[in-house]
């Protein structure tokens, strides 16, 4: 006991328990000595019986009084718990008058989750490389606040299930969150840059804990070819099925800038056919060809960074979305380099049934023309193209898309919803036969275009798409003065119905006057980023 | 038009589109239908329900979200980012924080209620637990043992 010790530290508010703790002391002394005592008598007892003077027996009585005071103490043992209990709530009390207290359990537990956001942690200014330790993981800190935080951490195994497996320290901890997040659907991020010894514990680690549940893997800074292949194969269990990945996201080192390629590596396969990946990101690396098979269950594929100019990858990239059955959502950032040449053009075009999104971002001419002329969406609802956004800032000539975008809107689904085009343009001769594929469109957003003007001009006077309801003008920098009128002649049309909707953003020289005609008359007008504009 | 009726009996006259942000509030207006009977809110203040308002009416032409974006939250898709309006409604104190987050959790108004819970998320990330008690007046309620325990399981992030 250290009652003596802690006096100095006690408030008067503490006197009383201070003095608890002294008779508990006391009497926890009056047990030892007694003991000691004992351990005596026993001494004698045996000394005596060795010596031959023959054995004297304790009294009876001596035996009722150690019953009894073991009752008592058992008693008292069962009173200091409950004193804890109360203590305990005692010393909880002004936690729960505090405002977060109030918080119900599921509502702490969401504000966990929201802050162990695994993508908030891919900050590209933290350096991730194994001998940068990572930061202490969102979930072990509050976990360390209180109990009920505590409690509520433990109670979410969602909160342990993104984790990142770095250097061999970390391994028993990764092992601890693997346990605490029982059977949900697993976020693991590997680098395939650890030594391979401690890869291998990785690995091993992993598979443990696999087998029965959903896991999304990331493999990061991929460097060498092969890379995802020994990862995705170390995680099967021989004579197993395989892993259920259903997302795989593959990430390239860009220090090493070499696999920008399609290009299969050969000598690398995967052991068991992968099957069940829906969901498929793929950046500034290759797009292992080996797991064709799983393509077929891809729902969503985003591509990064990838494919500089070999007409040998495009083909591949054909031969691979072909495969992709169920896709709905594909997104191509960066994809094809300047130079893609019109004999590359698929004779034989891609049809994705079930693809309802299209976003082809951060594109060059020859790239946007290459899938526009290559695939057929019969189900598309959302259209995005987005040019190189540079070129606008620099006022420099944008991506020409309106033949290929026509004969794409042709092929396509008559009924597309909604349609966003940014820093490319159309020609003057291409406007009207695109717009007039696009009869059931109701939301179109046009950003950083030239030709803003044209566009919307064709859009009131040719009577065209009729049922547009939203349109959204953006990061307008030229040209402002020729955007109102045909902008007015939508708001207010004589032979058209008018637009539900109206978001300018980002569009900094229009004239007062005309925002605040637009603010009186547009309905659900809304003016985004306009700085000193419009208040 | 609806009136909402607050905790503490103050009456408020809103728009349908703006009410029916909040699931709770657009059930009971489908189950009574066509209805100038007051709505009570017995668990919300006069001055919680003016801020909650206050972001309905901004987001009110906004789509509800749908299953699919509630799904979406539950994977990878989770973010902390918070829109610039938002951000700057939510610059609040603690204690009126705290009660937007019940007020949208009592009222089913998702997006009101990530942008409570990301904002606290917010405060929170980049915290020790000490740091974070002493935001929100947080009693350590662990025992040494307990503590001693705790402090084991995370001495290897204990030492970065």
């Amino acid at each position: 006991m250290e009652a003596s010790a802690r006096s100095s530290e006690t408030s008067p508010k503490d006197t009383p328990l201070a003095a608890l703790s002294r008779s508990l002391y006391n009497a926890s002394r009056s047990i030892q000595l007694y003991a000691t005592e004992v351990a005596t008598f026993r001494q004698e007892y045996d000394r005596e019986v060795l010596e031959g003077d023959g054995p004297g027996t304790p009294h009876l009585d001596t035996f009722h009084e150690i019953d009894s005071r073991i009752g008592e103490i058992r008693a008292m043992e069962t009173q200091l718990v409950a004193c804890r209990v109360a203590l305990q709530e005692f010393r909880n009390w002004p936690t729960v008058l505090v405002p977060i207290s109030r918080l119900p359990p599921e509502c702490i537990s969401q504000i966990f989750l929201m802050g162990s956001n695994p993508v908030d942690q891919e900050d590209p200014d933290v350096d991730q490389s194994p001998s940068c330790p990572p930061r202490k993981p969102f979930c072990l800190t509050v976990s360390t606040v209180c109990h009920r935080w505590r409690d509520i951490a433990l109670s979410t195994p969602r909160l342990w299930s993104n984790i990142e497996f770095l250097d061999v320290p970390l391994f028993k901890y990764s092992e601890l969150m693997l346990e605490r997040s029982r059977g949900c659907p697993l976020y693991i991020r590997v680098h395939p840059h650890l030594f391979e010894e401690q890869y291998h514990i990785t690995l091993h680690i992993l598979r443990r804990y696999i087998s029965d549940r959903d896991i999304s893997v990331t493999v990061k800074k991929i460097a060498y070819p092969g890379d995802t292949e020994f990862v995705i194969n170390q995680l099967i269990n021989r004579g197993e099925s395989p892993p259920r990945i259903t997302e795989l996201i593959l990430a390239g080192e860009p220090k090493y800038g070499l696999l920008r390629s399609l290009i299969y590596p050969e000598g690398f396969d995967i052991a068991a056919p992968l099957g069940g990946v829906r969901y498929l990101s793929v950046a500034a690396t290759y797009l292992p060809r080996c797991i064709i098979p799983a393509y077929a269950d891809l729902v969503e594929l985003r591509l990064s960074g990838i494919i500089d100019h070999s007409s040998t990858d495009l083909s591949q990239l054909e031969e691979i979305l072909r495969s992709c059955h169920r896709l709905v959502f594909l997104r191509a950032s960066n994809v094809g380099g300047s130079d893609i040449p019109p004999s590359v053009h698929s004779r034989d075009p891609v049809v994705l049934r079930s693809l309802q999104t299209i976003e082809i971002v951060d594109a060059y001419d020859a790239s946007v023309n290459y899938f526009l002329r290559t695939l057929v969406a019969p189900a598309l609802d959302a259209l995005r193209i987005q040019g190189k956004a540079s070129a606008y800032d620099d006022n420099l000539p944008a991506p020409e898309i309106g033949e290929a975008l026509a004969i794409f809107l042709a092929t396509s689904n008559p009924h597309l919803r909604s349609v966003s085009l940014d820093a490319v343009e159309i020609p003057r001769d291409d406007l009207v036969p695109m717009l007039e594929h696009l009869p059931h469109i109701s939301s179109l957003r046009l950003s950083r275009m030239h030709g803003i003007s044209r566009f919307l001009e064709a859009l009131s006077s040719e009577r065209l798409c009729l049922q547009l309801e939203s349109l959204v003008v953006a990061n307008i920098i030229y040209g402002h003065h020729a955007i109102f009128a045909p902008l007015r002649a939508l708001i207010q049309p004589e032979d058209r119905p008018p637009l539900q909707r109206l978001i300018i953003r980002e569009c900094k020289d229009f004239n007062p006057s005309d925002i605040a005609w637009l603010s009186a008359n547009a309905p659900s007008f809304i003016l985004v980023s306009c700085d000193g504009l419009f208040k | 038009m609806v009136n909402l009726v607050t905790s503490d009996n103050e009456s408020f006259t809103v728009e349908k589109a703006v009410a029916s942000r909040s699931v709770l509030i657009k059930n009971m207006l489908e189950d009574v239908g066509e209805s100038d009977q007051p709505i009570p809110l017995p668990n919300v203040t006069a001055s919680v329900l003016k801020k909650v308002l206050e972001y309905c009416d901004h987001h009110k032409n906004e789509p509800m979200p749908t299953s699919e974006d509630l799904a979406a939250e539950d994977t990878r898709k989770r973010t902390t980012d918070i829109g610039e309006w938002d951000q700057k409604f939510i610059q609040v104190d603690q204690e009126m924080l705290f009660e937007i987050i019940l007020a949208a959790n009592y009222l089913d108004i998702k997006p009101l209620l990530d942008v409570g819970c990301k904002t606290v998320a917010n405060m929170i990330k980049g915290k020790t637990p000490e740091e974070i008690r002493k935001l929100f007046n947080i009693v350590n309620d662990f025992t040494p043992e307990e503590e001693a325990q705790i402090k084991k399981e995370n001495e290897w992030a204990e030492d970065r």
